[in-house]
């Protein structure tokens, strides 16, 4: 493969290969974000769905400890500790999982609220057998505090956690700019090829076809001599040669 | 065939970073090499091979070649982010091909080794001018390459060289290959580690001043490396052809050089004032300290350099003046710096010198002579119509900086630092500082004096004129 044809072919490969290039650039790219916007939401699903199981727990607890120690329903007493180990599991599946050292201070403290909860709840469930006791007012005044301070200390910790997520937005936000900027420059450069493609065919493949067409036509019509420039060593320059030859031929015929 | 050349070096940069663990300019680099091979070979394909050059075109493939580094240069460093916006990469290539060594990163540490190379890599480039490589490259022989010498040297320092210009392009490849290297050693024997010792060895050479460190020099607090570097810097400002008469014992050698002498001259009389002046204002607390404070600084600005081991912003105002006076002059013609070029100093100095003999003595004939060779009018004009177009490109330099919003000593200084390739000036780009809290325009306004400095002022205006085109 010689002259114009590899010109032409190496051209157009390498415009072809420019699009593959930026066409492969933009999956990688994208495939690269699709994994970064899985990881966020994911957190963020887990987040959410620890929080639940969090809310759930207290809420468990809650109901028990309502019907024990406030209507004095004793088969409420198991559902009391039951419900608090499976809050202070999910306290501890959330802590593992969140892996956020800025959250452990709120782990810490919801920890706290949940200890002297346990406490208070133990101690309500040996004092209820005492006919004095008033589980209404216990419940107002030991159990509802510390129930407010957990549903909050668990708020908190959702909101901790979301609010990690917002930097790796942001940094989402920097990384789709960066993952388009190779995909924008290999598109500019396959401008670049372009427009130097068309000018070199222009230059060396066109113009002396057209310069050819007319200096022939002139030498035909007029017998004016024929003067064309072929600068490149290709199949242009050989028939520029061969048309000259032709030319000397028919000049000697006659 | 440049940019062919550029693709090598941003692939050898992708294999540091590779080395290093995959950092995170392996793929910038890596694809910055590829597409840059791409935009280098295709003109190749179309292009017939020619062994005539004229001026204009000569003019065209200098001014041409500088421009589109300077752009594909950016690349690395769009694709990587961080600080790298699309005007600070600009400014950045700009000022590694230029040799000038300013820079627009806050934290240059953060970068990756691959790109701390990169940026080395478009200095060191720079410093040995993009058409060298050209001049090799090109497999013509004959006129073309004095065509494109003619642009790329000035022509006071092709005065100096009695060989033909392939042979010129050898002798200069080789000193600047030896200097890297015989720094690079120098500088691992100081202290530092290999890649620091070559980087800062890259920089010294090419005479640009970027560093891998945020506070230069400064960072590594070595009497040791600091004088490596002043030889380095010092030699690095010298005409590359006597250094090679020098190393090959030939007769037209640095020691005979008068423009060498005035410049050592002018390198010792500048430090020991600069360091009278700091210990006379108590700026450090002993005569030897504000010396080597003093030297290092001296040389690093004359050579246009830029490297620094101290804010030069709290130094005396003679201190300052004398550092701005040696941005302006700089170094040896034929040499990696920029700026007016000491050489040109000399001359107007003994041409001040004969207009004071013939007012003195109207009838004698007095000639301007170099190293005992007199020089011819039209040589001495074209020194004056330089120097002072010089001063007009720093003054319009101010103007547009003030303009812009700079003050009066941050604008004035970083026209002159970036019209001399210095890199480093006073105000809010002193040497401790950057570029990067500038506007936009007042950085697109200095990396256009950057180039207009490392071409000489006239090579870049030139493709400005219509006329010329016709």
């Amino acid at each position: 493969m010689t002259g114009i044809r590899k010109r032409v072919t190496i051209g157009f490969l390498s415009i072809v290969a420019l699009l593959f290039f930026s066409g492969l650039v933009s999956l990688f790219e994208l495939s690269h974000m699709s994994v970064d916007i899985e990881a966020i939401l994911g957190s963020s699903r887990r987040s959410i769905e620890m929080s639940k199981n969090m809310l759930s727990a207290i809420h468990a607890n809650d109901r028990a400890v309502v019907n024990y120690a406030v209507f004095r329903d004793s088969i409420y007493a198991d559902s009391c500790r039951g419900s608090m180990e499976r809050f202070n599991l999910t306290i501890r599946q959330a802590r593992s999982e969140s892996g956020k050292s800025s959250a452990d201070a709120l782990f810490d403290s919801l920890g706290l609220f949940s200890d002297r909860m346990e406490q208070a709840i133990e101690e309500m469930l040996t004092k209820e057998s005492n006919a004095a006791f008033d589980g209404r007012k216990w419940y107002d005044a030991n159990y509802l505090p510390l129930y407010n301070d957990i549903t909050d200390g668990i708020t908190d910790v959702m909101s901790s956690v979301q609010g990690s997520l917002t930097p790796r937005a942001e940094q989402l936000n920097l990384n789709a700019y960066r993952s388009v900027t190779p995909v924008f420059i290999s598109l500019l450069v396959m401008i670049a090829i372009l427009l130097m493609f068309y000018y070199f065919i222009m230059i060396y493949t066109v113009k002396p076809i057209i310069e050819m067409n007319r200096s022939l036509g002139d030498w035909l019509r007029y017998k004016l001599p024929f003067d064309v420039k072929a600068e490149c060593r290709d199949e242009m320059h050989e028939l520029k040669e061969k048309i000259e030859s032709v030319m000397v031929g028919a000049k000697t015929t006659k | 065939m440049v940019l062919s050349v550029l693709a090598a070096f941003m692939l050898l940069s992708a294999g540091i970073s590779y080395l290093s663990n995959m950092d995170t300019g392996y793929y910038p680099l890596l694809m910055s090499s590829l597409l840059t091979l791409l935009l280098g070979c295709f003109p190749m394909i179309f292009v017939p091979r020619t062994d005539r050059i004229s001026t204009k075109e000569g003019y065209c493939i200098v001014v041409g070649a500088w421009i589109v580094s300077s752009i594909v240069g950016m690349f690395p460093y769009l694709m990587w982010g961080g600080e790298f916006s699309p005007m600070n990469a600009w400014f950045e290539s700009v000022s590694g091909f230029t040799t000038t060594g300013a820079s627009i990163l806050d934290n240059v540490e953060a970068l990756p080794r691959g790109l701390h190379f990169w940026r080395m890599a478009t200095c060191w480039v720079g410093g040995i001018g993009v058409v060298m490589f050209t001049l090799v490259i090109l497999p013509s022989i004959g006129k073309s390459k004095m065509m494109l010498s003619n642009v790329e040297l000035s022509s006071l320092a092709k005065d100096n060289f009695n060989y033909r210009t392939q042979t010129i392009v050898k002798i200069i490849l080789s000193v600047y290959i030896g200097l890297t290297a015989v720094t690079t050693l120098l500088l691992k024997l100081g202290g530092m580690c290999w890649f620091d010792a070559l980087c800062y060895a890259m920089s010294t050479c090419s005479t640009c001043g970027f560093g891998t460190k945020n506070t230069s020099v400064a960072f590594f607090d070595s009497a040791v490396i600091e004088s490596v570097l002043i030889v380095g810097m010092a030699v690095a400002g010298i005409h590359f052809g006597l250094i090679y008469a020098t190393v090959t014992r030939k007769q037209n050698n640095i020691f005979r050089s008068e423009v060498t002498r005035f410049y050592l001259w002018t390198i010792a009389i500048a430090a020991i004032l600069i360091a009278l002046s700091l210990r006379k204002a108590d700026v450090y607390p002993s005569t030897l300290t504000s010396l080597r404070y003093a030297l290092f600084q001296t040389v690093s600005c004359i050579t246009t350099t830029g490297f620094a081991i101290a804010d030069c912003n709290t130094w005396t105002s003679f201190a300052m003046l004398i550092l701005i006076f040696c941005s302006i002059v700089c170094a040896c013609a034929g040499s990696t710096s920029g700026g007016l070029k000491i050489d040109r100093l000399l001359l107007a100095v003994k041409m001040m010198r004969n207009r004071l003999r013939m007012q003195q003595h109207p009838n004698a004939i007095f000639r301007t002579k170099v190293d005992g060779i007199p020089q011819d009018k039209d040589m001495l004009n074209t020194v004056m119509v330089y120097t002072v177009a010089f001063m007009m490109l720093i003054l319009a330099g101010t103007f547009t900086n003030t303009l812009l919003g700079a003050d009066l000593m941050t604008g004035f200084s970083s026209a002159v630092a970036c019209a001399g390739n210095v890199g480093p000036g006073f105000g809010e780009v002193g040497s401790m500082d950057n570029y990067a809290a500038l506007p936009s325009a007042m950085k697109l306004n200095l990396t256009f004096l950057m180039l207009l400095g490392r071409l000489e002022i006239f090579g870049l205006i030139q493709l400005f004129f219509i006329r010329w085109w016709r």
